[in-house]
């Protein structure tokens, strides 16, 4: 196969290019909606911030949605690119740890059984559920003689995934009256996530961005397979550990802010290995741009599909992801 | 010259024991074959000798040191492993994989270096893969991806070099190619090569020792002309054989019996009788 990118500088010139895309969909997402607001008013907003102007209002919480998507959108896609190396499965997506039940199980038991409302509080209950139910798949994983295993990792993050997935679906259904509540969460939604809220979630979710590029080099090593991997010297179960903590921390942040928004973390980084290869130097980069530009293009179509009111960006990834998805597999499937 | 020995080496998986203790010296600047019969414990033997596989009981020693106590690091600018049958990443180019042989000799803070360029290069050349490294692996023939591989573990830079199999699934020319590869790396660069083979005739035409593994153990080591029997192999692999010697090498030989088309003559008529 070869890439669209083949050379370093072509790379390089493709990541700016996506930036420069990313930026423009940033720039459109403040600006469009139901109330168009003019550019001069960004700059306005943005140094002289005014809370009793509307426009203003409308900006700050549009550049707060447009952050909470590129965080999201990235956070998802560089997970996703992670798992699909760890596992070497084309089809693995962060929900695969279970992470996505597990988030969701814990808030709706907080929201049935203890009450609980304040988004900030559920986004600290959602990032700890799906701790624990990475924690659990890990675990499973690890049982047996020859350390972690991908075909391991999966079967348990499935049956996790059953596990939590009934037992949340049974809450509901004793208490209809939260139904209401947890769909939009069930949906997926970047909306009404001012900076405020992400604040405490932003340093844990950045900082593992970060040293996710660290992980670059010995991730590139590990795809070619643990005896490949040990004989070059490599600690492949403290390599594998620290991928999977990142990816949960990624993933795990993503879900308890926005809830279950699907595909991204699945299709970004096919796109990204179709444009610059396996090399993770440059894959990982084109999982946060791109990851983060597909996202936020999501919410703003989500805004105008079904006007005046809007769709949840979940249902929007979804439809955009489905197809794509069934590509993958089917070309996926006759590669091998 | 690194100096590769195993003590008391007890292996196995979960319950079962493949090799029980075993003892065994690799001699310096040869080539050492291992042969034995399938899940005999050959590339077992080969891949904890790797320390790619941790010993239930014994050691392997590295120099003076046990491998249990060296850094997995400090063991990889040593000593390399090709394991058997490895699938590259997809759109990997040969420059990308050799490259990754030198990860050993890395760090955060130490990247890329002239010195490591220069032992890809290096090694792309004792490989004769250097028209080759733009390419991507899986585009390449069997016999160009093996060699290929090897650049990867020689761009390593070590003294000893563990093959598993590395002529399975190769037709004989390419078989040929990759074993005189290894004979040159060890005639020319002095290496250490120690390989897991299943073409016994391949084995004796090319190794200084061979290393016969059968019930748990070596059943015997030695030079290939002293190791060769039709007793051995029929003991280690349970195959009545005649051996005669190499019309070309004057290496031992061995010709399995077995069924099979004969051409008609007076010589292979007696033969016929033996078998009965």
């Amino acid at each position: 196969m070869t890439h669209l990118f083949s050379s370093s500088q072509g790379k390089a010139l493709g990541l700016v290019i996506s930036c420069c895309l990313l930026l423009v969909s940033f720039f459109l997402s403040v600006r469009l909606g139901q109330v168009s607001v003019p550019g001069t008013m960004m700059i306005d907003a943005m140094f002289r911030f005014d809370e009793n102007s509307a426009d203003h209002v409308i900006i700050y919480e549009r550049f707060s949605r447009a952050v909470t998507a590129a965080l999201i959108g990235s956070s998802l896609a560089v997970s996703g690119g992670l798992l699909q190396s760890l596992t070497r499965n084309p089809l693995a997506s962060p929900g695969i740890f279970g992470i996505n039940a597990g988030a969701l199980f814990f808030v709706v038991f907080s929201v049935v059984f203890l009450s609980l409302s304040s988004l900030p509080t559920l986004i600290w209950i959602a990032f700890g559920g799906a701790g624990i139910a990475a924690a659990l798949v890990l675990f499973l994983g690890l049982m047996g003689a020859d350390g972690l295993s991908p075909i391991r990792v999966v079967l348990a993050g499935t049956a996790v995934t059953a596990l939590f997935t009934s037992l949340t679906q049974g809450m509901l259904v004793v208490n209809e009256a939260n139904l209401d509540q947890m769909l939009l969460w069930m949906a997926g939604t970047v909306s009404g996530r001012t900076i405020d809220v992400l604040l405490p979630v932003l340093p844990l979710m950045i900082g593992a961005l970060f040293c996710s590029f660290l992980l670059a080099k010995p991730v590139n090593i590990l795809v070619s397979g643990d005896d490949i991997a040990k004989g070059l010297g490599q600690k492949t179960v403290v390599v594998k550990l620290i991928l999977v903590l990142i990816a949960v921390l990624l993933a795990g942040g993503s879900v308890a802010i926005g809830g279950m928004i699907g595909f991204i973390g699945l299709i970004v980084p096919h796109i990204a290995r179709t444009l610059v290869g396996n090399d993770h130097y440059w894959l990982l980069p084109y999982c946060v741009s791109l990851g983060a530009g597909l996202l936020i293009l999501a919410d703003i179509i989500a805004r105008f599909i079904i006007s005046p009111q809007e769709m949840p960006i979940g249902i929007m990834t979804a439809l955009i992801g489905a197809p794509f998805f069934i590509y993958i597999a089917r070309k996926g499937f006759r590669g091998e | 010259m690194t100096f590769l020995q195993a003590h008391d080496l007890t292996l196995g998986y979960q319950d079962a024991v493949v090799i029980d203790d075993l003892d065994l010296t690799l001699p310096t600047g040869e080539i050492t074959v291992f042969v034995g019969a399938n899940g005999c414990g050959k590339s077992t033997l080969l891949r904890s000798l790797a320390r790619l596989l941790k010993p239930k009981a014994g050691e392997v020693m590295l120099e003076n040191q046990s491998m249990n106590e060296m850094a997995t690091k400090d063991i990889a600018k040593q000593l390399a492993i090709l394991p058997q049958g490895p699938v590259a990443p997809e759109g990997l180019t040969v420059w990308q994989l050799v490259k990754q042989g030198r990860y050993p000799h890395q760090s955060l803070l130490q990247q890329w270096s002239k010195q490591d360029e220069a032992f890809v290069k290096q090694a792309l050349k004792a490989t004769q893969t250097e028209q080759l490294a733009d390419r991507t692996v899986h585009s390449l023939s069997g016999g160009q991806r093996q060699r290929v591989w090897i650049a990867m573990t020689l761009a390593q830079n070590t003294d000893i070099l563990l093959l598993d199999e590395p002529t399975t699934y190769l037709d004989m020319a390419h078989q040929i190619e990759i074993l005189d590869l290894c004979f040159d790396l060890n005639e020319t660069e002095g290496r250490t090569v120690v390989m897991v083979l299943h073409d016994l005739n391949m084995a004796a035409r090319y190794a200084h020792k061979i290393v016969a593994v059968k019930d748990k153990t070596i059943y015997t080591e030695g030079r290939p002309e002293d190791v060769i029997t039709s007793d051995m192999v029929k003991y280690v692999f349970g195959m009545e054989s005649k051996i005669i010697d190499d019309p070309l090498f004057g290496s031992p030989m061995c010709v399995p019996y077995g069924k099979g088309r004969k051409k008609k003559k007076p010589a292979a008529e007696k033969e016929i009788a033996y078998v009965n």
